[in-house]
Parts: structure tokens; sequence; C-alpha cells
């Protein structure tokens, strides 16, 4: 069991990395959120308008993943984020700069598809890597 | 070690070292020459576990109230991956800030690679960082 849900994550990362996001919502249940992006956690039509901006601010958004951890019901993903500032992401005029962001997931399957996840990525680190705040003094 | 040791060996890094401030227990549990991926607050130094000892420290100091609640944990071979939840009241400077009093409740997700005797020789961390700042009023909190 660990392996199909392994697998189908590994799956939903792939139609995420191409921007295939008709296919990776296939991979959701009908009662599927997310919780990390916001104050409260988001369904679909939330996430995909979030996904739409992150790829237009981003056109060459890639998402990889580095590690999976699988038990039971739940797969874990520690992943990086990376792209080029093409163009204005949340009021950021685009500034050209290549960003790479750490990030890790938890997802929760029901009945081979996911149900819900929890996102955590380091949104500090992107905006500092754009510019928007300034880096930690040594 | 199996994975259920392995997960008792995390339980208890939070609930002895983290919130009980019981600083031994670092070297109980982290080898001396673990690797933390994620950057330390600068100044700190000295083995692993020491450095451990240093940034609970610290952080214990900016939220006397800590508490670090775990809400899942999933692992598999050699690895925990721990879905977490950290409150406190920011009473003490944490990264630069003076203390201002305000309570922060954020999530975080680690990642956790032991040895076969069940040390901790790997660490990983996601957290809201972003979320922490603006609940500090460091940063804005999106309209």
């Amino acid at each position: 069991m660990t392996e199909v849900n392994r697998s189908l994550i590994t799956r939903y990362f792939w139609c995420l990395d191409r921007h295939d996001l008709e296919s990776a919502s296939a991979l959701q249940d009908p009662e599927w959120r997310i919780h990390g992006l916001a104050r409260h956690s988001l369904g679909l039509e939330e996430w995909l308008q979030r996904l739409d901006a992150l790829f237009e601010g981003f056109p060459d958004a890639r998402f990889t993943i580095h590690a999976t951890v699988a038990e039971g019901d739940r797969v874990a993903v520690r992943h990086t984020f990376s792209g080029t500032h093409l163009a204005t992401f949340c009021d950021v005029p685009p500034t050209e700069r290549k960003v790479q962001v750490n990030a890790a997931m938890v997802a929760e399957l029901r009945q081979g598809r996911i149900h819900q996840e929890w996102l955590n990525a380091d949104f500090l680190s992107l905006l500092r890597q754009l510019g928007v705040v300034p880096k930690p003094v040594a | 070690m199996s994975v259920q040791t392995n997960e008792d060996r995390l339980q208890r890094l939070y609930e002895e070292l983290f919130n009980a401030g019981k600083m031994a227990v670092a070297h109980e549990l982290v080898a001396l020459d673990a690797v933390d991926h994620e950057e330390l607050p600068p100044g700190i130094s000295g083995t692993a576990p020491e450095q451990l000892q240093q940034f609970v420290t610290q952080l214990r100091q900016a939220f006397p109230d800590l508490c670090i609640g775990v809400e899942d944990m999933i692992g598999e071979g050699d690895t925990v991956v721990a879905r977490t939840s950290m409150t406190g009241t920011h009473k003490g400077e944490f990264m630069g800030i003076p203390a201002t009093g305000r309570a922060v409740d954020v999530q975080s997700i680690d990642i956790v690679r032991f040895d076969s005797q069940g040390m901790i020789v790997e660490h990983w961390a996601v957290g809201n960082n972003l979320g922490m700042m603006q609940q500090l009023g460091a940063l804005p909190e999106p309209a």
C-alpha cells in the first residue's frame, strides 16, 4: 500500500512539475483541502488560483522531489520549488532572479486519492531571494 | 532501531528538550556528528548536540512557554517525519526582533534520520518562517 501511495504522490508532483493542473487535481478526492498556504485551509479553486499566479510569475517553475517517506495512509515529501521570476508575482514586479525554495508536504490518502495535504514552504526565503525582504545580517 | 522506537525518541526530543528544557537529552538522542541541513542562528558552535542545546536555549529564552506539539508522525526505514505546531509567547529577543509579547502558532515539518543505535544523524526542516515573522509583526500579513 505504501508503494501505491508513494507512486501516486510521485505522479502528482510530476503533473505539477509539468504545470498539468487538470491531471494533478484528478488525483485529489472531492473533499480535498490543503493546509499551510493561508490561515485557513484551501480547497481546489483557491489552490488553482494560487498555482496559476505562481506559474504566471515563474513560467519555468519546477517541482523536484528529494525524498519521500511513506507510512500507512500518509506520504511525506521533501521537495524544492525553483523558477525564474519573469512576471509580477504577489505584487512584486519581475526581478528576473532565479529562486529555489525548500518545501515539505504531508499527504493523507483515502481510497486511492489525496484527501488532504499539509504544506510548508520557505516563503520567507523566497521573499529574500526576490529582494523584497532583507537578508539577515550575519 | 524500529520505526516506533525512532518515533518515540523524536517525541522525547520535543517533549523533554524543547518543551521541558532538559538539556542533557540532546546528548542522549543526537549523534556528535549529526548533520543539520537547516541554518542555525549565528554564534552557535560545537558538536551537533551542543549546537542543538544552544539553539533550544535561545528559543526558550525567546519563548519561555514554548511548546512543540506533534500532530502526526510518518516513519519509514531510518527516517521519521514529524508534522508539528510550535506555540509560545514572544518574551525575549528572537532573530533580532525585541520581545513583542505576541503569541505565535506556527506549523513545521521536521525530517529526521536515525542510525541503527537510534541516534539522530541528519535533520531537515521546513517551517512557517514567514508566518512567524508576520505573527510577530515584523512583516505585514497579506491583505
